[in-house]
């Protein structure tokens, strides 16, 4: 790490030191950042109102100074770091994000030009990179240094892995030479601790093998179903030095050590699938995580247009099917009941019977590229091994044009319901808001859609990060998605409440950068939700979003207690209430706020939306991020309040949320 | 009368063998009256008799620890007359032409029970899962029961 933030200083002692200590807008308007997680530039002067707040933090010079250098790609000579660095570089990693620690692997990753990262947790830079990979499609990378660093970042992995992301996880690991000698500090056997979290993973032990671990590695990341690979880097590996190729084994191109190829599908199981589709009145396909992993959206589109089958998503992303289409059922839920054929399309993280809300008539197609998963959990009626854009390709040729108008209109009449539903529980949630001089989560998530949908944004181009346990039940019935990509499906089968502000960080970076289906809104703010008690666990990456100027609006739901707080206060609990709850309306916003970011407080409806549109042009204008503290009642989840804390299946979440 | 047992238990056993239900038994064959018992949507499980005489289906004690009056009883009863409405979906409408239903609340113990006539035995089977389906993952999941759920049915806290 570069030297560390000087203190802060008072306008009497700024003239000698001004040329090395940059003001957060001066950085921003002074510095054109190259590459890949970088800031964006400042367009005009930040609000008055923060500019007070911002006078005793700044940015050291040497972020700017070092995000702009070019990047230096190794050459023979190389460190086994370097060699692995340029490995990825060439199999396209899209985003590193890690804490100090395996000092050679990051910074040989950095020099190679990778979109690097520095956060202040290795859980939350795993989620960084989690949420990165959950918005583009793209492999991200994550390390930590070993031993705590390492421990640390478990729970994030144990979420990609319920998410089925292809993260790469990398630490550091000692030496090999000191083996079970505990010699030094963070000793710790890691390969273990990811059992039952991963794809696949490595203790590197040869140093003239790390291309072809590279390879195993790569393999894993990008064929078949993901999930995350853990490689772990001891000592004589990273510094291992290698004066030319030869010295490696196995050291050929990525066209011979691995292949594009991907499994197609036999006809005569499209034959029998289209036959069922024709049989079915009420068919639809659950586009689920493999749709988005294979871009295979395109196709889902035609197939789903071409004989009229509706969609819902079930992803940690969503879409990929847009929510503005005749066809869409992701807020439909009714008309999911009433499917008589479903057909699950790369559903990775497989929910069992009962689970998703179709009925026990309906019948089940499993399209996956791995059969070793199909008619796990959900007995099937017909399954079909193949990468899922191949498959649907496949049925768009076979499929003949239909129309099936009363399977839309009651699609219509579903969504209907559901939106009139939504509007009830705003309604509800204005008068409760009234009643206890707070906000209810009901007009969080009203407001926060009309702001990001049916106003002047378009409603296309705010990518979200929906996190929260309780504020998610809500806000999630009025967050639309309307292309791939738009929703991060936060706490996703896994249900870590902890790292939204993390996922927020790698989706941020995403958009910032404009990395696969974020493209067309490179440099756009990002909003994400979270709880006050998730809010714990990751606020501190308020600082790194400052750090590099990730506009990012980040609403958390202020209800002073664990979203389950009622499990304390019932069922014969004694004693207990107390480990539930937390102090009444802290102000979350001020840690915002000290770590060089905005913050708003909101405790009741009429200041929600000002505070978003203060929030997004701050955001907009400046880069600068903003936690808006939403002031709730914990009593919202207790019957006092109905429907207090909704059993829904959300939209789109099938898979989440019963 | 084996008619009606035969049916019915050909309906359900086609459920298990789909692999809707995880389980599935039959107690009381060769008598009147069968009990059929399963798992399906939730970790308790289910019991449904069969009483040939009456050419009735009853989901027994299907939501347990319902006051009789509670708001919970008068919500079930009427989200049961709202599923013949011309409202809802043709094939998912329930059929009371063909079928009564009756919802019997002892020692706060609510039941369901379908009466049919001999030829409908078929159906009635159908329509009694489907409507179990209706009442666990639309009526509990609509209405403000997840405190209930957690604490009668064992769903998980998260």
């Amino acid at each position: 790490m570069s030297k560390k933030t000087e203190k802060p200083q008072n306008d009497t002692n700024k003239s000698t030191d001004d040329e090395k200590i940059v003001s957060r807008r001066n950085f921003i308007k002074g510095t054109a950042l190259a590459g890949a997680g970088a800031a964006a530039i400042l367009q005009a002067e930040s609000s008055e109102a923060h500019q007070a707040d911002a006078m005793d933090i700044k940015i050291p010079e040497e972020i700017p100074r070092t995000l702009d250098e070019a990047a230096k790609p190794a050459n023979f000579p190389m460190t086994g770091a370097e060699v692995f660095a340029k490995f990825m570089k060439d199999e396209g990693v899209a985003g590193f994000f890690c804490c100090p620690g395996n000092y050679n692997m990051i910074n040989a990753i950095a020099a190679e030009g990778i979109p690097s990262y520095g956060g202040r947790s290795e859980g939350n830079m795993t989620s960084a990179a989690d949420g990165f990979s959950r918005v583009t499609g793209e492999i991200a990378a994550t390390s930590g240094t070993e031993g705590p660093g390492f421990t640390n970042m478990i729970m994030n992995i144990g979420a990609a892995n319920s998410a089925r992301t292809p993260l790469l996880v990398i630490a550091s690991n000692k030496t090999i030479g000191e083996d079970d000698t505990e010699h030094g500090i963070q000793t710790a056997y890691q390969q273990s601790q990811t059992d039952g979290l991963k794809k696949w993973g490595k203790r590197l032990i040869t140093p003239n093998r790390i291309y072809e671990y590279a390879a195993y590695a790569f393999r894993q990341l990008k064929t078949g179903v993901p999930k995350p690979v853990h490689l772990d880097f001891p000592g004589e590996i990273s510094r291992a030095r290698f004066e030319e190729p030869g010295e490696l084994q196995y050291y050929y191109d990525k066209t011979r050590y691995r292949t594009e190829s991907k499994a197609h599908p036999n006809p005569a199981d499209i034959t029998r699938a289209v036959e069922m589709i024709q049989r079915a009145e009420r068919p639809m396909i659950v586009a689920s995580t493999g749709v988005f992993y294979d871009k295979a959206w395109d196709a889902l589109l035609r197939v789903a247009e071409k004989n009229d089958i509706a969609v819902t998503e079930s992803a940690p992303m969503r879409g990929h099917f847009s929510d503005g289409h005749e066809l869409s059922a992701s807020t439909g839920l009714d008309a999911v009941r009433s499917a008589d054929l479903v057909i699950l399309v790369g559903q990775y993280c497989m929910p069992s019977i009962g689970e998703f809300a179709f009925g026990p008539d309906a019948k089940w197609i499993r399209i996956d590229p791995d059969a070793t998963d199909i008619g796990r959990n959900v007995p099937i009626d017909l399954g079909i091994v193949s990468s899922e854009k191949a498959a649907l390709e496949a049925l768009e040729d076979a499929l003949p044009s239909r129309n099936r108008q009363n399977w839309r209109d009651e699609l219509s009449a579903a969504r209907k319901a559901f939106d009139d539903q939504s509007d009830e529980y705003y309604n509800l949630g204005l008068k409760y808001s009234a009643d206890t001089e707070s906000i209810h989560p009901a007009v969080i998530g009203k407001h926060l859609h009309d702001f990001l949908y049916a106003g002047d944004i378009a409603r296309e181009q705010t990518t979200v990060v929906s996190g929260g346990y309780g504020i998610g039940r809500y806000t999630r019935r009025y967050l639309r998605a309307f292309r791939p990509g738009q929703i991060c499906n936060g706490a996703y089968q896994y249900g870590a409440i902890g790292p939204d502000v993390g996922y927020t960080v790698g989706v941020g970076a995403a958009v910032q950068n404009g990395v696969g289906p974020q493209a067309p809104y490179k440099g756009a703010p990002i909003v994400g939700i979270t709880g006050d008690a998730g809010a714990a666990y990751s606020i501190m990456e308020f600082e790194t979003l400052g750090k590099y100027r990730i506009p990012a609006i980040m609403i958390v739901y202020n209800n002073n207690a664990w979203g389950v707080w009622t499990s304390g206060a019932g069922r014969g609990a004694v004693r207990a209430q107390h480990m539930y709850l937390f102090q009444e309306n802290l102000r979350y916003e001020k840690i915002a706020e000290a770590l060089g970011c905005n913050g708003e407080y909101v405790t009741n409806p009429d200041q929600m939306t000002p505070a978003l549109e203060r929030a997004y042009k701050l955001a907009s204008d400046e880069g600068i991020s903003t936690l808006i503290n939403c002031q709730g009642k914990k009593e919202f989840w207790t019957n006092q309040y109905p429907p207090s804390m909704p059993r829904h299946f959300a939209p789109g979440a099938l898979a989440y949320y019963k | 009368m084996v008619g009606i047992t035969d049916v019915v238990r050909s309906e359900l056993q086609n459920y298990a063998d789909r692999g809707i239900f995880q389980n599935f038994s039959v107690a009381g064959s060769g008598s009147k009256n069968l009990n059929f018992k399963f798992n399906w949507l939730t970790k308790n499980s289910f019991s449904l008799l069969l009483n040939v005489d009456k050419s009735q289906l009853e989901l027994q004690n299907l939501l347990p620890a319902v006051p009789y009056p509670s708001d919970m009883d008068k919500a079930f009863r009427n989200f049961l007359i709202g599923r013949s409405d011309l409202s809802v979906p043709v094939h998912r409408r329930l059929d009371d032409k063909r079928f009564t239903f009756q919802v019997k609340n002892r020692d706060k113990n609510l039941s369901v029970i379908i009466s049919f006539s001999e030829e409908d035995a078929a159906e009635a089977a159908k329509t009694t899962v489907n409507l179990l389906h209706e009442i666990f993952n639309n009526f509990l999941v609509e209405g403000p029961y997840q405190n209930y759920m957690v604490e009668f049915f064992n769903e998980p806290e998260e």
